[in-house]
């Protein structure tokens, strides 16, 4: 997979390229807004990380600009402004996924497994699978191996998202955000609860555990 | 109406008022018993005169015309005397009347000490004319004429009584009068002093609890009040721009300290990954990681409470629902809760709908839920309920754990206080200070109260009103 990263600060850019490139990516990297902007509409990428406060023109123009020439790539916009405002922007400004510095780069990884995988798999889908676990979103059902498993309404969400995402790891951030729209962070561990429960209703009668928990990261759900 | 006047009386204003209304009562006490002596004297020598003219008129009618002459003109004058106020009196030397308006000699006459070549003063008192059964005073001269004449000549001071009693009235009158006057003055001085000093009271409060960019109102007069208030609030032109400065110096801390914080993290999670599962370091820079969270954590609910108490005026708000906020979060809330064996409930059932930023109220709402399942131990109860008044809703969060002590129910909304039992759990002394700065912008008030046992938190919106 091949990415562009426009951003300013070089500290951040150098991990971040070498943690990306660890994972097997490949990395252009630009620290102003002019040459990001060419780069992005002169080559084909997999996936941009656009940081919003680079030099000559920003982040959020950036994207625009983009989207208006019918730029579909995954982008995930990197902001040092942590304001729910700031975030709403950089959402309609056509970003995937927003990200407040400081963030972790397992966030960062994860984040952006995310969008390049929803890009693929979004369209108009009525049935998920992800090994013996298949999910109608018409008729709202999940069932393990044939056998109905019943959930109620948020649990069937963060099955949902985490079948969307299957095979990659999800943070609790994460969760928080695109399951219940939550944009803070509990003092207790509730996402846990949620996820034990699950895990629970969707284990039960089976040998193997199909969510796994990735210790200081988050979960994984797995074939 | 009562408990007005009883504030009323109580202020120094009006203690104030009063000793002006005694110093006040006082000159007229004075100035009517200047009034009182000079007009009595003054009657006093008026009388004196007359007698002393008529005395000495009948003198010159004896001298001129002998006894025979004297009788009938006494008895003339008596004649003529129609309202009693002139008394003459004429004896013999075994003290029998010849002629006169009296009954007989007064032998208890009081004589006056000085002895003048007319005669001698004297006073004795008569009985009272028409039936009237008070006697009067009357004074009089007494002189022997001859070997076989004693004269007396006076008057009643039945006049001098009436004037004496017009003026003792006027000045119960006056008094009266002037105690009354005064009083009800220094009842609307106070109320007007005390309509001043509360619209400043007002605007303290308004600051102390509220919005400290708020000012004293003026009036155009540019009195000694407005002196105050334009002193006051200069005061608090300064402590404004000090407070600023501090929070700019803050935030600029935490901005600053956030880009090598964000490189840290990168570094450690760069080093994680590096190393294996089992490496003993793996341990070691996973609790790094985790405290570095925590702290940019703390950076974050700082930099947000400064944004939010800067930032008070022209937020977006848009209608929110607070039943909604509250279902979602007791619905998000209630599986960890269930394993603490707390049970959490709603008793809102009808929307709550009011203009705010749905993400700061749910983030409020989720504090004060949060820190109600930190500390509640076992066999919790966490209840949600709205109260209505006339011109606010009030939402109620209350729990059965340990409560707060009275002695600490203003001081946890300081940023980073934390109360002893509490330096052993998560979090960093932030949570409470958010929800007072989410409230602010809200206009909501917050309050914490007894819930014998355990806490009640007290959200007070006044945009829900239920007129």
């Amino acid at each position: 997979m091949k990415l562009l990263l426009i951003e300013d600060d070089k500290e951040s850019a150098k991990y971040l390229m070498k943690g990306l490139r660890e994972q097997g990516y490949v990395i252009d990297h630009c620290d102003n807004g002019k040459d990001g902007l060419f780069m992005a509409a002169s080559e084909k990428y997999d996936a941009m990380i656009i940081d919003r406060m680079v030099p000559e023109i920003d982040g959020v123009t950036i994207i625009q600009t983009l989207r208006a020439s019918g730029n579909e790539t995954p982008m995930i916009i990197l902001t040092a402004l942590d304001k729910v405002e700031d975030r709403v922007k950089g959402l309609k400004s056509g970003a995937d996924d927003y990200l407040a510095k400081p963030y972790s780069f397992t966030e960062l990884l994860a984040r952006l497994e995310a969008i390049t995988r929803r890009k693929t798999g979004e369209k108009t889908v009525t049935k998920l699978t992800c090994g013996e676990l298949e999910m109608d979103l018409l008729t709202r059902t999940v069932k393990r191996a044939g056998k109905e498993i019943e959930l109620q309404s948020r649990e069937f969400s963060l099955l949902e998202y985490l079948m969307r995402n299957a095979g990659t790891v999800i943070t609790r951030t994460m969760l928080l955000e695109h399951v219940w729209d939550y944009n803070f962070d509990p003092q207790t561990n509730v996402i846990d609860v949620h996820i034990s429960r699950l895990r629970h209703k969707i284990d039960k009668g089976f040998d193997k555990s199909l969510i796994q928990t990735l210790r200081g990261t988050g979960y994984k759900l797995v074939a | 109406m009562e408990s007005k006047l009883a504030r009323i009386v109580k202020t120094f204003t009006f203690r104030l008022a009063l000793v002006y209304v005694g110093l006040f009562s006082l000159s007229v006490i004075t100035l009517f018993a200047f009034i009182y002596t000079f007009e009595m004297n003054y009657l006093k020598g008026q009388i004196t005169d007359s007698i002393r003219m008529q005395y000495n008129y009948l003198i010159d009618e004896y001298r001129q015309n002998g006894s025979g002459g004297l009788e009938a003109h006494i008895e003339k004058l008596v004649a003529e005397d129609s309202d009693g106020n002139e008394i003459y009196m004429l004896v013999n030397q075994k003290n029998e009347k010849v002629v006169g308006n009296l009954n007989a000699w007064p032998t208890d006459a009081v004589k006056d000490s000085r002895f003048e070549k007319e005669g001698r003063w004297v006073h004795f008192r008569i009985e009272g004319s028409h039936g009237s059964n008070q006697d009067i005073e009357v004074k009089a001269i007494v002189m022997p004429i001859s070997k076989w004449r004693v004269l007396l000549v006076g008057q009643t001071l039945q006049n001098n009584g009436r004037v004496e009693e017009t003026i003792v009235h006027a000045f119960w009158a006056s008094l009266l009068l002037t105690l009354s006057m005064a009083f009800v003055g220094a009842l609307i001085m106070t109320r007007s002093v005390i309509r001043r000093i509360n619209i400043i009271n007002r605007s303290a409060h308004t600051i102390m609890y509220g919005n400290l960019s708020t000012r004293i109102p003026f009036t155009s007069g540019g009195d000694e009040f407005d002196e105050l208030s334009s002193n006051l609030n200069q005061m608090l032109d300064k402590i404004e721009g000090l407070l600023l400065t501090l929070s700019q110096f803050a935030n600029n801390i935490a901005h600053d300290l956030r880009s090598p914080l964000n490189r840290i993290i990168n570094r450690l999670d760069a080093g994680l990954r590096t190393i294996d599962n089992d490496n003993p370091a793996r341990k070691i820079l996973e609790k790094n990681i985790q405290d570095m969270q925590g702290l940019i954590g703390t950076f974050n609910s700082i930099l947000k409470i400064s944004e939010l108490e800067a930032n008070t005026e022209f937020r977006s708000f848009e209608p929110c629902d607070l039943q909604q906020i509250i279902d979602n979060l007791v619905e998000f809330y209630e599986p960890y809760a269930a394993e603490k064996d707390i049970g959490i409930i709603s008793f809102i059932d009808n929307p709550l709908v009011m203009f705010g930023e749905k993400n700061l109220l749910t983030q409020a709402l989720a504090n004060l839920i949060d820190n109600a399942l930190k500390f509640i131990s076992e066999n919790g109860k966490i209840t949600i309920e709205a109260e209505f008044h006339a011109d606010h809703t009030d939402l109620i969060i209350a729990d059965n754990g340990p409560g707060i002590p009275q002695e600490y129910r203003e001081k946890v909304f300081e940023k980073f206080f934390r109360l002893e039992q509490s330096r052993n759990t998560k979090g960093n002394g932030l949570g409470l200070s958010l929800v007072a700065a989410i409230a602010r912008i809200h206009n909501a008030t917050i309050s914490l109260e007894d819930n014998h046992p355990g806490l009640r938190v007290r959200l007070s919106f006044p945009q829900i009103a239920n007129a």
